[in-house]
């Protein structure tokens, strides 16, 4: 910032988030004390604001809404100023809630009775443990979604599968999917939840497979 | 906000509608990849649930708020994973960052908004423009930058204040103090 391009030179960078971490902070001390720099980054600022609606617009996924609303109706809600949420969450932060550890706990805890408090609408869902691997699998109103948690990403060339299985008919395949770096994903069950007596995952090749050709890693029975 | 703040999930569930889209597309335009765009998108709004006293109603609107966190986000994963890749920057990565804008741009056309900014990142000139398309969209440092296009990082730094400063005036900013 009073480097040989001058006092105000990194108010750019700043903005843009090319300043690396250290740079950034060093940065943002320096403004506390450098009129210069504060006045240049308020002008600046505005562009950052409007910068973002030049891209493409695209929707989310349903899944996508379902899952975080999953995790943030899974946290306490309280009636008065949030400083009881902000210092539960000073504790229990979204990285350390993920380590696998916590994962398996938080897999095992969650419960048909948080589900419901949680607000689901219509019926309160059906919620299945899996018995092989850690999941969960949520049935509503017929529809069906599988919750996975602390699943390795799928060897390279490979990619996840999930299969429905009526009765005793051999499980047809449904959806391909990888999993977040932190090993969710949230599937929403295809076509309905009508006859279908297992879920399964299975680890196949990248495109998918016809049948099964590994042993599932995930099994919830309905 | 006020009830976000309170810890209301219904009231945090409209404000992911209402920015979810705008939130998403930007990470997708800046990691190319669906499902890591997601994953950014669901910390980011994870992180704003756990930190909406932050939010400052003087300091911008709700939607800025939501891309700025958005967007710091999806710049930490890209430097985490060049990180743990050992990647250097190479002009190949540049030159997939670059092309998206041209994907682009028939969408873009839809929007009014949309397109005044692109007419004005367009009106840059293309040394300037590039320099704000690869820290912006491309996640890169200036000294990342400077490395792949062999300019001291003084020069990138000078053309990234010199494109943001045209901007501002394109985009109907008042002059202030800048040249």
């Amino acid at each position: 910032m009073t480097g040989p391009e001058g006092c105000g030179s990194d108010a750019a960078p700043f903005l843009l988030g090319a300043l690396e971490p250290a740079e950034a902070r060093a940065f943002a001390r320096h403004m506390r004390s450098c009129a210069v720099c504060r006045d240049e980054v308020a002008a600046l600022a505005p562009v950052l604001d409007v910068l973002p609606s030049c891209v493409p617009r695209y929707e989310v996924t349903p899944a996508l809404r379902r899952g975080l609303m999953h995790v943030v109706r899974s946290e306490p809600k309280v009636s008065s100023a949030g400083n009881t949420r902000l210092a539960r969450t000073s504790r229990l932060s979204w990285p350390a809630l993920l380590r696998p550890a916590a994962v398996a706990g938080l897999a095992l805890a969650v419960t048909l009775a948080v589900v419901i408090a949680a607000g689901w609408h219509g019926s309160p869902p059906r919620v299945i443990q899996a018995s092989a691997g850690d999941a969960q699998l949520q049935i509503a109103g017929g529809r069906g979604e599988l919750i996975v948690d602390h699943l390795p990403p799928a060897p390279p060339d490979r990619v996840y599968e999930l299969w429905l299985q009526r009765g005793t008919r051999a499980p047809a395949p449904s959806t391909l999917f990888e999993v977040t770096s932190r090993g969710t994903a949230v599937l929403g069950v295809a076509g309905g939840m009508t006859g279908i007596t297992r879920v399964l995952v299975t680890v196949e090749p990248a495109g998918g497979s016809r049948v099964p050709t590994t042993r599932a890693v995930i099994v919830a029975r309905v | 906000m006020a009830l976000v703040y309170d810890g209301d999930a219904r009231a945090f569930e409209v404000i992911f509608d209402r920015h979810a889209s705008a939130a998403f597309s930007l990470a997708y335009r800046m990691c190319g990849r669906r499902a890591l765009a997601e994953e950014i998108v669901q910390e980011a709004f994870v992180s704003l649930w756990r930190s909406a006293a932050r939010y400052d109603r003087a300091r911008g609107s709700v939607r800025s708020w939501v891309l700025r966190v958005v967007h710091n986000r999806a710049v930490d994963t890209f430097r985490r994973e060049l990180s743990s890749a050992r990647h250097d920057v190479s002009d190949d990565w540049i030159a997939d960052v670059l092309p998206a804008r041209e994907r682009t741009e028939d969408e873009v056309e839809r929007r009014s908004d949309a397109r005044l900014v692109r007419r004005a990142l367009d009106g840059l000139p293309p040394d300037q423009r590039q320099v704000v398309e690869l820290a912006y969209f491309g996640g890169f440092s200036h000294a990342q930058i400077a490395d792949a296009l062999g300019l001291p990082a003084g020069t990138v730094k000078g053309r990234m204040r010199l494109a943001l400063s045209k901007l501002r005036i394109a985009l109907g900013e008042p002059a202030g103090v800048l040249p």
